[in-house]
């Protein structure tokens, strides 16, 4: 089958994808409540309160966040609490539980937001309206060179965990850099600032794991547990994605490539932790062959659901329905919302044109377009022709 | 009228158009987007009336109780305010891409159910507008 991109599908599946990412509001409110959280914390914890205390990870610092499909849309945030002291000096049972007191101080503090506190397994869980942050206790450490590798608890393991997303974070970013930098030039142009926040730039990277997860959560629908691990989609796409395409072309191409990211040593499935080389993100793959068949059985037919998203004439309603059912209904409506105010923000700006011959409108005239003269409403709603 | 038919002639040199001393018929195709159908589109303007844009292909689908956005009675479509058009207009600069427009909408419609042509909430659909009845 051909692939058929546009200018067109790419501004809707663009928009369709930005309305599963976190606002700007959203944004501010959560950093504002986590820094609360930190600063809580390190007051339980008798620490020297800085940022570094408590720090977001996973989606959050990867600017890949996605709106939960199965809990009303709802935001979940990664945060990593670090109490800085030596394992030796305290249990992972002692560390989380410590943690959990600290967090129920907190709620009990009465602040903005009213946030409820829920356990977890490797995390405390505070509830806001709208968003959830998961607190992960851990300690730094010390067993390694890095600075920011940690080690966690986790209830059904005796081994504390070892981890590092920031060292993940950079590994994700460096791969993007190019387009990174790139779009963070065009955006400072256009907003005539220097200082562009960098949240505010999306690679096509970031987005393809956003409709990857997307895809994930309602292609798993029934079948929950055979979901693959966000860790896993974006260390694959990361391994995929080569860049310089536009968005539908880079999704297509990342959904094509990555199972060929999966390696199998004849025993088992393999998804090496880019910074950690020993750590296989697909350990939970091993004995439940379900699942690994799972996650190739969904890529298989996210690429076909992705290749057919559209071809040329075959309408917009037909593209924002297929929409609906690959993302959901709201990233479809506000993707046929966000192409059709487009059209109308360059018209009323006058800046409207349309291709001689084709009718086809055009943002930004150029000398082979007809430029439109007018500004115009859509009065009538039906009634006689005046 | 030979203004009109002059403009519409230039861009769209492949259309039919007959012209007349008082009237003038232009049939066209027209795709607002790429992914968007092509449709035949019929303008008839006579001289002191407004210009009457049907769609000829593909048939609009209008919804179960027989209703479609922005529409007159006899099927036509609705472009524009009375203040908003005159005679002193070319309709290849206003009707033609006014109906590209419609198009547009239309189809973001059919998907969605909701018309977002107008930009502001001022203009958007009265709210008796589910409840009309069928033509």
């Amino acid at each position: 089958m051909t692939r058929f991109s546009s200018q067109t599908l790419n501004e809707l599946l663009g928009t369709g994808i930005s309305s599963l990412d976190i606002t700007p509001a959203e944004r501010d409110l959560a950093v504002a409540r986590y820094k609360k959280v930190a600063r809580s914390l390190a007051e339980h914890w008798d620490n020297a309160p800085n940022d570094g205390l408590v720090y977001p990870q996973g989606s959050m610092r990867l600017g890949t966040i996605t709106r939960n499909y199965h809990r009303n849309d709802e935001i979940d945030i990664d945060l990593v609490a670090r109490r800085d002291q030596p394992k030796q000096s305290i249990s992972q049972a002692d560390l989380k539980e410590d943690a959990g007191l600290g967090l129920e101080k907190f709620v009990l503090s009465e602040p903005e937001g009213s946030p409820t506190l829920d356990e977890g397994k490797r995390c405390w869980t505070l509830n806001y309206a709208g968003f959830h942050l998961d607190v992960l206790p851990a300690l730094p450490n010390l067993a390694v060179r890095s600075g920011t590798a940690i080690i966690i608890t986790d209830t059904e393991l005796v081994r504390w965990q070892s981890s590092n997303p920031i060292a993940y974070a950079e590994w994700f970013h460096k791969v993007m850099a190019k387009e990174f930098e790139d779009k963070l030039i065009v955006l400072s142009k256009r907003m005539d600032i220097a200082e562009v926040p960098t949240w505010q730039v999306k690679t096509t990277l970031q987005q393809a794991v956003q409709a990857l997860k997307r895809h994930r959560d309602i292609y798993f629908t029934e079948t929950l547990e055979l979901r693959p691990a966000s860790i896993i989609i974006t260390t694959l796409a990361a391994h995929a994605y080569q860049g310089g395409g536009d968005l539908y072309e880079v999704l297509d191409d990342i959904t094509d490539r990555m199972p060929s990211y999966v390696s199998y040593d004849g025993q088992r499935y393999i998804v090496v932790n880019p910074i950690e080389r020993g750590e296989n993100f697909a350990d939970r793959w091993h004995g439940k062959p379900e699942r690994a068949e799972a996650f190739f059985r969904w890529i298989e037919q996210a690429k076909a659901d992705f290749d057919g998203l559209a071809s040329a004439g075959s309408g917009i309603d037909t593209v924002i329905s297929k929409m609906a059912s690959v993302f959901g209904e709201r990233p479809a409506r506000d993707a046929g919302r966000a192409v059709s105010g487009g059209v109308v923000a360059s018209r009323r700006r006058g800046q409207l044109g349309y291709g001689v011959g084709t009718g086809a409108l055009l943002a930004a005239p150029t000398a082979a377009t007809r430029r439109v003269s007018r500004d115009h409403d859509f009065h009538g709603h039906n009634g006689a022709r005046p | 009228m030979a203004q009109q038919a002059t403009g519409l002639r230039s861009v769209f040199p492949g259309a039919d158009l007959v012209l007349k001393a008082y009237s003038l018929g232009w049939t066209g195709q027209l795709q607002p987007t790429d992914l968007s159908r092509v449709y035949t589109v019929r303008i008839d303007y006579k001289t002191r009336r407004y210009p009457a844009v049907r769609v000829l292909a593909p048939e609009l689908i209008p919804t179960a109780a027989g209703f479609l956005p922005h529409t007159y009675d006899d099927g036509s479509l609705c472009l524009h305010d009375v203040r908003q058009w005159n005679g002193g207009m070319l309709i290849v600069d206003t009707i033609v891409p006014w109906a590209a427009e419609w198009l547009l909408y239309y189809e973001v419609w059919l998907a969605t159910g909701e018309w977002f042509g107008d930009g502001d909430a001022s203009t958007a659909l009265p709210t008796h507008y589910e409840d009309l009845p069928a033509l």
